[in-house]
């Protein structure tokens, strides 16, 4: 009863937002209170109908009702109460759940707190905010509905990946949807105000705290799974520019960049097509992350079982709300008159710098992400977008921003002073150099230390810039101390949040700076009693303990003992967890932190010989990264909690027009118009261009999702060998009597070169097209890889030898030269030993007749 | 039941957004300079504030209260006299009998294409006092879970018939396998394992099944279920004759009391009918072991 | 150093490749570090640069699969026969192509990628300076109210002091 009713109330949903999307939307372009009227209760419905719906599958999962497709996949009676409810969000299918939850969530936020705000804006905004949850609610009802039964029930579920049986990476999903969604606030804002065609005094007064709202969710969200990297995959690192980290990280840039932009907005009433365009790209950056991760577009790591059908969905979605937007706006944007001028040096400028680097980071990243695939789709081969570049080119965007974010809140509104600035900045730069001298003087000058010196250096001078600004808002030191703790008491929240989250930032900065350059590492095989020095500290070995049993699971455990000087510091037990359902494995790290470093250690296999594989790191100042973002999103909700984001509504009047137009106001109208409006600042055509690169870029995704759902799995790579003489090997045989092969036994005859190993499997799938290789008058030749000759020999005597000679690369050192990466693999070389083709995977009957025969006949004349 | 519980839902949500369509006495919001200028008198009250405290001086304050009160002019002179029209009455009624028509009518048709009217829920704590065989699939994972911890060959054998019972062959053939590793190493345990992995592959005397019936026999060579299954394995391979074969040699061991007899008199009758030839004619004879 | 081995969720995961995570920590064997600790850096700082070509995104420092475990030892091979960090790289590229770099080669495909943000700059300095150059002439203060303008102000706040005054 319950799971039908949590169906049926999403599909009542479904069809409520559609009327939420319609009704009020009609009202408010025809100014009908009673048609504009519909949106609160219908924000409201909606948003009881997706609780009851989320509600229901929660107590599925819950109560472990097997009849629930969604429920067997991912959960288990065994598993404990905690990660069943937060296992409802660890499948695709609740994930999309939570996430038209929260949206609701926010909708309702604008029917309960949305007294204040222009019936006309409110009915447009909820109208956007319901147009978005049908596209998601109907995309889960279509493709990934959670209700689906199963009769009869199973006895028991699959159970949930260990890896998500964490606390770090149970609650960071809420939060990171928090964010993302959140995002849609500014974004149904922005769509309203580009409908409306105009961006009301109220418009950025609410757009600012959502945006803040989010933001903090998504800071937490992103730190969260940083933090759950760092503790459990035992890597020792906690950030690898993966493109599902990407995804979190460019809605995050542009949406700082949307938060700094909107105060602009509200205070000078300018920027607002930048604002509103900000607004638009935040919430497309999300949904395209949303694309990305369960499209299959791009390899990644991590990311939900990949299916087409949902890539396709999603990306109609996508299309449809950014293409549709970035057309609005290039139809709008150019018609919204810009308020307050300001002078190329002032609070303005600075903030506009700031949005112009957030901005280009943001769109690097997207850039770096997407590179792969745009290169792949013009056909112009592989390449790879790693780390390494991403290092290379995000540095040098930020470095600058950072230097500014200091100088920027001491410039004044409309035009500041510079040399003023500066001048109050003196012990911030003080500070700063004696940063740097420090650091090169204790830890010497390698380029590293050089590096990190200023790494240090930035962070120094944005920490201790950021406390002066504030010293200097309260007059503390110029005024008396009195005053001053006066002044404190009564400075708004918003300037303690900047300042705090700014500071926040400066701590992460330094975490990340002296992570990079100090982080040792140690690995080894230990045994019991044995000991290492990390960096100072001394880790003896004092045993395992294999009889760890937990909820779920059995593990053994290591005992390792931490000292320095001699001293006890700290005993630290990592595990090896073998988990029963799913049956798979998980390593737990050992992680003892001083606050400045970590110590980290990682447990890992027996050697068979009585040692086992120990790992261990220290990691400096790696705890400031996840304090400094704890710091940078509790500056954001002491902001949020400024009474300024609170401004009440007109009292509403029975029925007249609360303005009697007398002729003076009709007069008036005409010269205040004119003043306002200001030169249009950029040419009709520049809107366009964000729509004209969305569109190409989803031309890339629509071809790219063709490909994965054609079976060309991204990660094909073609070989770099071909037309290159084939390398120099001298193999022995597998079989006594048999001949080895070497590189010159290619040449006089077109061959085909076939790497097999009877691990293989598709290899077994492979063998019989052999024989028809054989048929077809092509000399075949195989090449043993990295097998046992017992094995191999049983192989061929099982299945057949259709080898004309069979050489053993025992260690696999050929195959690397050939550019073999996966067995089976074959290579055409022609008379004079130059390769000419390169199956990749099993060869086929069609392969062999439509490619390899063909060839051969042409390399024959 | 559950339609009227949803037919409840309905007129709920329904009902809801109809009030303010249908209600007759629509509020009228202010003008929308109304609340521009709240929010203009807001700044102005805090550009108040910044000077009191010393952070504007006053000349940057004057800016921007001229700023602000141009913005407020310009609100009031862009602002048309308001006119909330009631709008027609009529269209309201026909868009609210569209809405109370698309919602209903739209939910049930998408919920019967979608949903499984009339399903209960199946909370394990209900089927575990309900359902034998979750009774059973419980005890046997209890079992698991101890026998993990303290493995003995009489666990796991009660264990494998267990699974055997609730149709998870692969684990009944884990479990077996696990009762012979831990020294059940007899005939009985190994013809066992066999029927288990030919239960796994739905009937199909697999090669492992194969050998492990083989197994059974090397180590005693009447053990009635492996030449059973020895006998099934030939008419599998189309030899009808070493099958009947191998169950005559079978039903001459039997005593007249034994369970199986019905069963594979059947099978040879059937058997030999589908071969076209006389059982009788076929001289009983042992299966022949190839490897033991 | 870069980070070396990478997940994080930025969705609540599916990890699919969830087995070869635990091992993941040990991607590198003990038996396969050498005894030289500068070679070894180096060792570690070329593996960190070159693609797993098995894996999704990972580089072979990273992984466990049986190839990078090979290219890993190639590589300290190569270190030790002499060659330079480049040397061993473009070995590995010779072999398997600019797809195992994972800092991508600076040629004619990859122009875009490490000029786009470079331009992107640009032009937005370029859009910025425009912004300000069209704005020259107009002063960022406001000129002050003119009478007419007061007047209507007085008027318009008096409307509003009134109805303060009625709540």
């Amino acid at each position: 009863m319950i799971v039908e009713t949590g169906l049926f109330a999403l599909i009542l949903a479904l069809f409520i937002s559609a009327i939420q999307a319609v009704v009020p939307l009609i009202g408010a372009s025809r100014n009908e209170p009673a048609w504009m009227n519909v949106d609160r209760p219908a924000a409201a419905v909606l948003f009881a109908l997706v609780t009851l719906s989320f509600g229901a599958l929660m107590w599925a999962h819950v109560t472990s009702d097997f009849s629930v497709l969604n429920v067997v996949q991912n959960s288990h009676t065994d598993k404990p109460l905690l990660y069943k409810i937060t296992g409802v969000w660890g499948s695709h299918e609740g994930s999309m759940m939570l996430w038209t939850f929260i949206l609701t969530l926010y909708g309702m936020a604008v029917a309960v707190f949305g007294g204040n705000l222009p019936p006309g804006l409110r009915a447009r905004v909820l109208s956007v905010q319901a147009m978005i949850a049908f596209g998601f609610i109907l995309f889960i009802l279509l493709t990934s509905n959670p209700f689906t039964r199963v009769y009869p029930p199973p006895l028991n579920g699959e159970g949930l990946n260990p890896l998500l049986q964490d606390p770090g990476l149970a609650f960071h999903p809420p939060f990171l949807y928090l964010g993302y969604v959140g995002f849609s606030m500014a974004f149904s804002f922005a769509i309203a105000a580009l409908i409306e065609g105009r961006v009301d005094a109220a418009w950025a007064r609410w757009v600012r705290p959502w945006t803040l709202v989010a933001w903090c969710a998504l800071t937490l969200g992103v730190a969260m799974g940083s933090w759950w990297s760092y503790y459990t995959l035992g890597w020792g690192g906690y950030w690898a520019w993966d493109p599902v980290e990407n995804a979190s990280l460019m809605p995050w840039l542009a949406g700082t960049a949307l938060l700094h932009s909107a105060i602009v907005a509200e205070k000078r009433d300018t920027l607002k097509a930048w604002t509103i365009f900000l607004a638009i790209i935040t919430f497309s950056l999300s949904l395209l992350g949303t694309f990305l991760v369960r499209s299959g577009v791009l390899t990644s790591v991590h990311s939900f079982a990949v299916d087409p059908q949902r890539g396709v969905f999603i990306l109609l979605l996508l299309l449809l709300f950014t293409g549709a937007s970035l057309f609005l706006f290039a139809l709008r944007a150019p018609a919204l008159k810009s308020g307050g001028l300001f002078a190329p040096i002032s609070r303005e400028s600075g903030l506009l710098f700031n949005n112009l680097l957030l901005s280009i980071a943001a769109a690097t990243v997207l850039l770096g992400t997407l590179y792969p695939l745009f290169v792949d789709a013009l056909g112009l081969g592989k390449i790879s977008v790693g780390p390494p570049y991403f290092d290379s080119v995000f540095v040098p965007l930020m470095a600058p921003m950072i230097l500014v974010m200091a100088i920027g809140p001491f410039l004044s509104w409309r035009r500041g002073n510079l040399k003023d600035a500066l001048a109050r900045l003196k012990l911030a730069f003080v500070v700063t150099v004696v940063t740097i001298a420090a650091t090169l003087m204790i830890a010497g000058t390698s380029s590293r230390t050089l590096w990190a010196s200023l790494g240090f250096g930035l962070a120094a001078w944005l920490f201790f810039g950021s406390l002066i600004e504030w010293t200097g808002r309260i007059g503390l030191f110029r005024r008396s101390l009195t005053e001053a703790v006066h002044r404190a008491r009564h400075l708004p929240r918003s300037a303690y949040g900047m300042t705090i989250a700014h500071m926040g930032l400066a701590i992460v900065l330094a975490g990340i700076t002296g992570s990079l350059a100090w982080k040792t590492e140690m690995l080894q095989v230990m045994r019991p009693g044995d000991s290492v020095m990390v960096s100072g500290y001394q880790l003896t070995f004092t045993g395992v303990d294999n009889d760890v049993k937990g909820p779920n699971y059995t593990a053994s455990r290591a005992t390792f003992v931490a000292s320095k000087d001699g001293q006890f510091v700290a005993k630290m037990q990592p595990e090896r967890r073998v988990y029963a359902n799913p049956p798979q494995d998980k390593s737990t790290v050992a992680i003892h932190t001083n606050f400045v470093d970590d110590l980290y250690a990682v447990f890992g296999e027996p050697d068979g010989k009585g040692g086992f594989v120990t790992h261990f790191f220290l990691n400096p100042l790696v705890p400031w990264i996840f304090f400094g973002a704890v710091v940078m999103v509790f500056g954001g909700i002491v902001s949020l909690s400024d009474r300024r984001h609170r401004v009440g509504a007109p009292i509403r009047k029975a029925r007249a027009s609360p303005h009697d137009s007398s002729a003076e106001m009709a007069h008036l109208k005409t010269t205040a118009v004119k003043r306002m409006e200001n030169k249009i600042l950029l040419r009709g055509w520049v809107y366009l261009v964000p729509l004209l690169a969305f569109i190409v870029m989803a031309g890339f995704f629509i071809h790219r999702l063709q490909l994965v759902s054609e079976g060309d799995a991204p990660n094909f790579i073609p070989s770099a060998m071909i037309n290159k003489p084939a390398p120099a090997f001298n193999l022995p045989p597998l079989l006594v009597d048999r001949p080895g092969l070497k590189t010159a036994d290619l040449k006089g005859k077109v061959t085909l070169v076939d790497f097999f190993a009877s691990w293989c499997v598709p290899c077994r799938q492979e063998h019989p097209v052999l024989r028809l290789v054989t048929q077809a008058g092509i000399r075949l030749v195989g090449i043993n890889y990295k097998d046992k000759p017992a094995d191999a020999k049983a192989w061929l005597a099982e299945l057949g030898d259709p080898y004309q000679a069979v050489a053993v690369d025992a260690h696999g050192q050929t195959g690397i030269n050939f550019g073999v990466y996966g067995v089976p693999e074959s290579y055409l070389v022609d008379k004079n030993g130059v390769i000419r083709f390169k199956q990749t995977g099993p060869l086929t009957p069609e392969v062999l007749r439509e490619k390899l025969i063909p060839m051969v006949e042409k390399l024959k004349q | 039941m559950y339609w009227i519980a949803f037919a409840f839902l309905t007129v709920l949500c329904v009902s809801a957004l109809l009030y303010p369509l249908l209600r007759r006495n629509q509020s009228t919001a202010p003008a929308r300079a109304e609340y521009d200028n709240l929010v203009y008198s807001s700044q102005l009250s805090e550009i108040a504030q910044e000077v009191d405290r010393g952070v504007l001086s006053q000349e940057q304050a004057d800016a921007a209260r001229t700023e602000i009160h141009r913005r407020m002019l310009s609100a009031a002179a862009g602002n048309k006299r308001t006119t909330h029209s009631e709008g027609n009455r009529r269209a309201r009624i026909a868009a609210a009998a569209v809405i109370a028509l698309l919602v209903p009518v739209g939910s049930g048709l998408l919920y019967s294409a979608l949903g499984s009217p009339g399903m209960p829920d199946q909370p394990y704590a209900e089927r575990l006092r309900h359902d034998p065989n979750v009774i059973i699939a419980s005890t046997a994972h209890k079992l698991a879970v101890q026998l993990e911890n303290k493995p003995y060959a009489g666990g796991y054998q009660r264990l494998a018939e267990i699974y055997l019972y609730l149709n998870e062959y692969d684990r009944s053939a884990a479990a077996y396998q696990r009762a012979i590793d831990l020294g059940d190493n007899n005939a009985d345990m190994w013809s066992h394992l066999g029927e288990a992995i030919v239960a796994a592959n739905s009937g199909t005397v697999v090669p492992d099944a194969l050998s492990a019936f083989t197994h059974a026999l090397g180590i005693d060579a009447k053990e009635p279920r492996a030449r059973y299954y020895l006998g099934l394995a030939a008419a599998q391979a189309h030899e009808l004759k070493t099958a009947i074969a191998i169950w005559r040699d079978l039903e001459m061991d039997s005593t007249a009391d034994a369970p199986w007899l019905p069963l594979l008199r059947q099978r040879i009758t059937a058997y030999a009918k589908a071969g076209g030839f006389d059982p009788a004619t076929v001289p009983p004879e042992p299966p022949l072991l190839s490897k033991p | 150093m870069k980070p070396r081995f990478g997940i994080l969720s930025a969705a609540a995961v599916f990890l699919l490749f969830a087995t070869d995570m635990h091992y993941a920590a040990f991607a590198v064997e003990p038996s396969e570090v050498l005894a030289n600790p500068v070679l070894e850096a180096r060792a570690r700082a070329i593996s960190s640069e070159l693609r797993c070509l098995v894996c999704q995104n990972e580089s072979i420092d990273e992984s466990n699969a049986s190839l990078a475990h090979d290219l890993r030892v190639l590589v300290r091979k190569r270190l030790l026969a002499g060659d330079s960090n480049e040397q061993v790289k473009e070995y590995i590229v010779a072999r398997y192509g600019n797809y195992v770099l994972l800092k991508p080669p600076f040629i004619e495909e990859t122009y875009v990628l490490w000029f786009g943000p470079l331009i992107l700059l640009l032009g937005a300095t370029a859009a910025i300076i425009l912004f300000y150059r069209r704005r020259t002439g107009q002063s960022s203060e406001p000129t002050p109210l003119t009478d007419e303008e007061r007047r209507s102000l007085s008027l318009l706040l008096s409307k509003s002091d009134e109805k303060e005054e009625a709540r």
